[in-house]
């Protein structure tokens, strides 16, 4: 029997005891059939060219290249079964990579969505002082429109910059597809149960959407060096470092930089740093993707050279672990990408 | 940042929109037009203009030489003052989208340290160029009424004050000591060892530690593929377990070899090595303080050893 996408509908069951799992995974491939046949030996191609079903001992992902970038692996199997080979895959490749959602963006996610559940995680941890009010803080309230705690919470100054939404679970209902209900986190991670699997994909493209046109902001932002072609040389440079500000200041701007570039998780940051003029200049390595980029870090603010080419998740990523590990209340200086960051 | 680049990526920084300093000639009007552009003299010869300005409501170039130190080249200086704008405009491809001639004028940058003598400098030889004086805190234009209306009104205030460093967009050139070199070549090769490359070509090795390297007429560009070579040199002279560094001969390039990747080891293993790496090498990095981030979590791991059934909610999991 030839597989079809509709055979994907009706097999991902959405069920409340086993919800359907989709896990984002952003992929830099010229070829991403051949791609996914390299990460699995078990691919079967379906009728549908960017649909694929890659079997493993437990049970079936549904692979889906409609976007090139950000592939959907759909999946009702047991997240213990579904998450390790996604894991291994993205952590021993330098083309794979999660999403990694802004705190705004698990925020407000829905026009009319009621959240049930809302979880923010901040782990301060080697970034933040021990005098601080708010070094760790990890909330989780179930409730109806559960996400207004965190909005008082965060009108408090002394824990604005400690409020990072991790995850959320929202009710959605619409006329026309039906209802899901809607677990999130911020790498990408969905479940959902319900009764409208169109829906569910719905809700993932639209979640997704607002993150790449962040990825994307970010990459038309680089710095784009142009070289006239002359032997004499000449040429000229386009956009500039991306400026991140801070609502807090940074105690030990050395310690800090150690930190950030310690070639730990969640920021796989190599670097290599020198201080100057009261900045410290770091070179750094996203390890994650195997690039070059830089960073100044002064006391309120930090510079990021992203160059052409590069991988705007690079400064996703970045941004979102900022918001979990040292100021959940930081801000973007260019206009464009700040407003994507809160996801408008 | 080298002392010496702070006149140019000062310049630079009047142009940058969103960083922490007001791009007052950006506001003003101005674009960047080019960097490192050959123009011809009308005398003879021809000048490397470091940073060509666009004012195109104005269609005013304004071309800048930085100086790094506080001495004037005088045959530079006097053929800076016999640029004819046609050929600039030519030479940097400048779109002219109002039909209205080109007018030119000369500025140089320095070091606010410098600027006295850059002026007495230019003196000597007769010019008036007004000079912007870059230093850490502010940036003012001296010899302004010289300068053009569009170039003094922007200054018109006095100095501009910077709220940080300049962005160092050009971190290094040619003329930049070897040590400069070393932070960001180390970076290009544990980028390498991650993508677990088994060699990089010195050409290579230069075009991705200077991603302006094409930017350079030939003979900068040799100097600093010498240069980029002396560091990865003295870089795998301090790793000689990780990289080898293989000089140009008369049949091939000179290359380093890239003799060992973290990316073998498992996770840990992995993340260890990374550390480890650069420690030895001349270039700053401090061990990792040896922190358990989770230390003080004794709350969760009471949770652990006592079986509490917790309701916390783990998204993308069901209940089991």
């Amino acid at each position: 029997m030839t597989v079809t996408r509709a055979q994907m509908g009706a097999e991902l069951a959405l069920s409340p005891s086993s919800p359907t799992k989709t896990y984002v995974v952003e992929v830099h491939a010229e070829d991403p059939a051949a791609c996914l046949r390299d990460l699995s030996t078990h691919v079967e191609p379906t009728a549908d060219a960017f649909l694929f079903r890659v079997h493993t001992e437990a049970g079936i992902y549904w692979v889906d290249q409609l976007d090139e970038r950000f592939w959907r692996f759909h999946t009702d199997m047991r997240k213990s079964d579904a998450y390790p080979h996604l894991k291994d895959w993205v952590g021993s490749r330098r083309d794979l990579d999660w999403m990694w959602l802004p705190s705004e963006h698990l925020h407000g996610m829905w026009p009319g969505a009621r959240s049930r559940r809302v979880r923010t995680d901040f782990h301060g941890g080697s970034f933040i002082g021990n005098d601080s009010p708010a070094q760790d803080l990890r909330v989780q309230l179930s409730g109806r429109n559960a996400e207004q705690l965190f909005d008082r919470i965060g009108q408090l100054p002394e824990y604005r910059s400690a409020i990072s939404f991790d995850a959320v679970e929202l009710e959605i209902s619409e006329t026309d597809f039906g209802y899901v209900r809607e677990g999130v986190n911020r790498m990408g991670s969905f479940a959902a149960s319900g009764d409208s699997l169109e829906l569910h994909l719905d809700f993932v493209n639209v979640v997704v959407g607002r993150y790449k046109r962040l990825v994307e902001l970010c990459e038309e932002k680089a710095i784009k060096w142009s070289a006239s072609g002359s032997a004499d040389g000449g040429g000229t440079v386009q956009g500039g470092p991306i400026l991140i500000t801070f609502s807090r200041e940074i105690e030990n701007l050395e310690a800090f930089a150690e930190e950030l570039t310690s070639c730990r998780e969640p920021f796989r940051l190599w670097g290599a740093f020198t201080t100057s003029r009261g900045i410290v200049e770091v070179e750094a390595v996203d390890l994650h993707v195997a690039q070059t980029l830089q960073f100044d870090i002064a006391k309120t603010w930090m510079r990021v050279y992203l160059q052409e080419g590069s991988c705007g998740n690079t400064v996703a990523r970045l941004i979102s672990n900022l918001q979990h590990r040292f100021d959940g209340a930081l801000n973007v200086a260019d206009p464009q990408i700040e407003q994507a960051i809160r996801g408008r | 940042m080298e002392e010496r680049l702070l006149p140019i990526n000062g310049l630079l920084c009047l142009l940058q929109e969103n960083d922490v300093t007001r791009p007052a000639l950006a506001e003003a009007g101005f674009r960047l037009a080019g960097l490192e552009i050959p123009a011809r003299a009308a005398g003879g010869g021809s000048v490397k203009i470091d940073c060509l300005l666009f004012h195109s409501e104005a269609s005013h170039l304004v071309s800048a030489e930085a100086k790094s130190g506080g001495n004037v080249e005088n045959e530079q200086a006097l053929k800076y003052g016999q640029v004819d704008p046609a050929a600039v405009v030519q030479s940097a491809y400048v779109t002219l989208a109002a039909r209205v001639v080109p007018t030119h004028e000369v500025m140089y940058v320095a070091l606010a340290e410098n600027v006295d003598r850059v002026r007495l400098g230019l003196s000597n030889l007769e010019l008036n160029y007004p000079i912007l004086g870059v230093s850490d805190g502010s940036i003012r234009l001296d010899g302004s009424e010289q300068a053009s209306d569009r170039l003094r009104e922007v200054f018109k205030d006095g100095e501009i004050k910077l709220d940080g460093p300049p962005p160092r967009l050009i971190p290094f050139d040619d003329e930049s000591d070897v040590d400069a070199f070393k932070p960001r070549v180390l970076s290009v090769l544990v980028a390498a060892m991650a993508r677990k490359e088994i060699s990089i070509s010195l050409t290579s090795l230069a075009e991705r530690v200077m991603p302006h390297f094409a930017l350079y007429g030939r003979a900068a560009q040799n100097t600093i593929k010498k240069k980029v070579g002396q560091a990865a040199q003295a870089l795998a002279g301090a790793e000689p377990a990780n990289y080898a560094y293989v000089p140009t001969n008369g049949h091939r390039e000179g290359m380093v070899q890239i003799l060992r990747t973290p990316e073998a080891y498992d996770a840990r293993g992995r993340t260890q090595a990374y550390q480890a790496i650069g420690r030895g090498g001349g270039v700053r990095r401090r061990a990792v303080p040896q922190v358990n981030p989770d230390q003080l979590d004794l709350l969760a791991e009471l949770e652990i050893t006592d079986n509490v059934t917790s309701d916390l909610y783990e998204p993308g999991e069901e209940a089991e």
